[in-house]
């Protein structure tokens, strides 16, 4: 199990930290060497590996966390938020990390996580859960695919006051597939986007005085799968 | 295996946090220097004069013995073996310049001796035993197989009895200053050298007028067992604050292999802690303990137990390590003044005459209920009065007993509460 909490001894080195908890798995010195030499060059930790674990900046600190929770090689590795607080470099280093895992070493990882991006891009299968209920279990394409087709649309306005309006004017568009108001924004789906805009944009500035401030087209991610899925109120 | 590691583990976590030092070693010398600034030079009861009564029930040699032992024995055959040492008693001076006489001896009868300290007008009374001759000619029968002398007495039980008020402790000083007489003037018949019967006035007082830091210095090194247990209470639940019992938990180790090494570690620093303080006591301070050094080092070692039941008790109670050092650490001077490592503490009287077999009070006090408080009598009778552990028995049962009890509630609600929660 990698745990959330960053869970080191400060005053060990790397290599103690490692070799501490080989011993409490009992690992044989043997085995444990072999383990611990292998993950400390697979995470990129050689050049540290005497350091005390007080000296490693955040982001060593998270890698180290991370291998501690596998140096006795288990088949089934549950990984509890694993990124947090990490640079996009160490971010990075971390995901292919545990893509090969799975993919190079044949581990199951359990992965948990609220960044909707680590588990697009982890994960084979994908369960949202939401307040400890089991909301949906599909692979990360399908639950894309779930919410609808097309591209998804976000307009801001030169007036937040104006926003109603605009929804309602919308509303009957033929080429809105879905329309919701988003805090400051129109959010909106249809099919090849880009080519409907000038409509859309159009049908918006029949309203005197409101014009299109920005506009964003992309694809719906799983983000936005999960905010389908469990509304827009604040999570405790 | 796993004990090993986890006593590696916690050893080098010792020795890379300077901390740890200051708190275990340095800190308790800083109170050495303290209290030995204070109070080095002053001793208790300076070269003041004890006053004492000797009330002799002797009824000396028999009559039918005193031709056999005559004339190689002569003085103490004549009057009886107590009155020598009466006369020995009231001789010894201090090894000033003035020869300040050590005892002040009154004469007081032996009705009047309870009003005569409950008074002041005594510190202790020395009462000897009608048989006490016998006893003596007894001793040098059983040195001499039984046969040296025809019709020498066996079996002969007598005790001298000393009176004191129990609730004064430096009456303890006279009593060690007779005893340690009487014992030399035994040893010195036992010895062969039956006549004449000198004895070195300067031996028998080298080292029995402890100063008021020789009293201390006792409590302090007890004390010093407190302070760890503020140390090691933010050691325990800086382990557990840091994630090592969810490791722990979700490893192969078993808790009782992590409580195990936890004990093994921490009890080697204390022994560890009292070999240095107790070198630095006797070498920088001039700590001046009469007992055995070996008896004192293992009263020490026994007080650590009631260090673990605090130590557990702060590790069921808080979650914070710098909580438990904080309130650990404030607390060790409410105990250290409740146990009488600084000073004398008040009867609080609990229960009367229950307590006999120990080597202070026979009451039961308020104070008994504190774990230390007997490890503290038991190291001031060793240190300062020369008594061995089996005279010291009572206060070790009752240190072992309440310490134990108190641990084993600890250890309970520790593992409860530690090792059975979630994560």
């Amino acid at each position: 199990m990698i745990p959330q909490e960053i869970v080191i001894w400060d005053d060990l080195t790397v290599q103690e930290n490692m070799e501490y908890v080989a011993s409490l798995y009992r690992l044989p010195a043997d085995q444990a060497k072999t383990n611990i030499d292998s993950l400390i060059k697979e995470i990129h930790l050689e050049d540290k590996r005497h350091d005390l674990a007080k000296n490693l900046s955040g982001g060593l600190k998270r890698r180290l966390n991370i291998i501690m929770g596998l140096v006795h090689d288990p088949e089934i590795i549950v990984c509890d938020e694993p990124t947090p607080g990490l640079d996009p470099q160490s971010r990075a280093l971390v995901w292919d990390f545990i893509r090969d895992l799975s993919q190079k070493y044949g581990k199951t990882v359990i992965l948990t996580t609220h960044f909707m991006e680590e588990a697009d891009r982890l994960s084979d299968i994908v369960a949202i859960m939401d307040h400890g209920k089991l909301l949906v279990v599909d692979t990360p394409e399908n639950l894309r695919q779930s919410i609808g087709e097309g591209d998804l649309v976000e307009i801001h306005l030169n007036d937040d006051n104006l926003l109603d309006e605009a929804y309602t004017k919308l509303q009957d568009h033929k080429s809105v597939l879905d329309l919701k108001l988003v805090s400051d924004m129109l959010q909106l789906r249809c099919l090849n986007a880009p080519s409907k805009l000038a409509s859309i944009f159009n049908r918006i500035e029949e309203i005197e005085g409101l014009v299109v401030k920005d506009v964003k087209i992309r694809n719906a991610t799983l983000e936005d799968v999960f905010i389908h899925l469990t509304g827009r109120e604040l999570r405790e | 295996m796993v004990i090993q590691a986890i006593m590696k583990k916690n050893f080098l976590e010792f020795y890379r946090n300077k901390i740890s030092i200051v708190l275990l070693i340095l800190f308790p010398l800083f109170f050495l220097f303290i209290f030995h600034t204070a109070f080095g030079n002053l001793q208790i009861g300076g070269v003041d004069t004890y006053s004492i009564a000797l009330i002799n029930h002797d009824q000396g040699i028999p009559t039918e013995l005193k031709d056999t032992l005559q004339p190689s024995l002569t003085s103490w055959v004549e009057d009886g073996v107590a009155a020598n040492i009466s006369a020995i008693i009231e001789q010894v001076t201090y090894n000033d310049s003035a020869h300040t006489p050590i005892f002040s001896v009154k004469d007081i009868s032996a009705d009047a001796i309870d009003n005569a300290i409950k008074n002041e007008e005594i510190a202790v009374a020395v009462v000897f035993p009608e048989n006490y001759s016998l006893l003596v000619l007894n001793q040098i029968n059983l040195a001499y197989g039984n046969q040296s002398i025809p019709g020498y007495p066996t079996a002969v039980n007598a005790t001298i009895e000393f009176i004191r008020d129990i609730n004064n402790p430096l009456a303890n000083i006279p009593i060690a200053i007779i005893t340690q007489i009487i014992d030399t003037f035994h040893n010195t018949i036992l010895s062969g050298d039956r006549q004449g019967l000198t004895i070195d006035q300067q031996s028998v007082v080298r080292g029995e007028i402890n100063s008021v830091f020789d009293y201390i210095a006792s409590g302090l090194l007890v004390f010093a067992t407190v302070l760890a247990a503020a140390y090691f209470s933010a050691q325990l639940l800086a382990d557990e604050q840091g994630g090592t019992m969810m490791r722990i938990k979700i490893s192969d180790a078993r808790p009782i292999e992590y409580v195990s090494a936890f004990f093994l570690q921490t009890f080697l620093l204390v022994m560890i802690q009292q070999v240095i303080l107790l070198f630095c006591a006797i070498i920088i301070f001039g700590f001046h303990p009469v007992g055995s050094l070996f008896v004192g080092y293992i009263i020490l070692l026994l007080s650590s137990i009631p260090m673990y039941a605090l130590v557990f008790s702060a590790g069921s109670i808080f979650r914070s390590s710098d909580t438990a050092g904080n309130v650990i650490g404030f607390s060790s001077s409410i105990i250290g003044f409740a146990s009488g490592i600084f000073t004398e503490m008040p009867s609080l009287v609990l229960a009367r005459n229950v307590m006999q077999f120990r080597s202070g009070s026979p009451d039961l006090l308020l104070w008994d209920l504190v774990p230390w408080t007997h490890a503290v009598n038991a190291i001031r009778v060793v240190f300062l009065y020369d008594q061995s552990l089996i005279d010291v028995a009572g206060d070790l049962v009752l240190l072992v007993v309440t310490s134990v009890i108190w641990l084993a509630i600890a250890m309970y609600f520790y593992m409860r509460n530690t090792f059975r929660r979630d994560y």
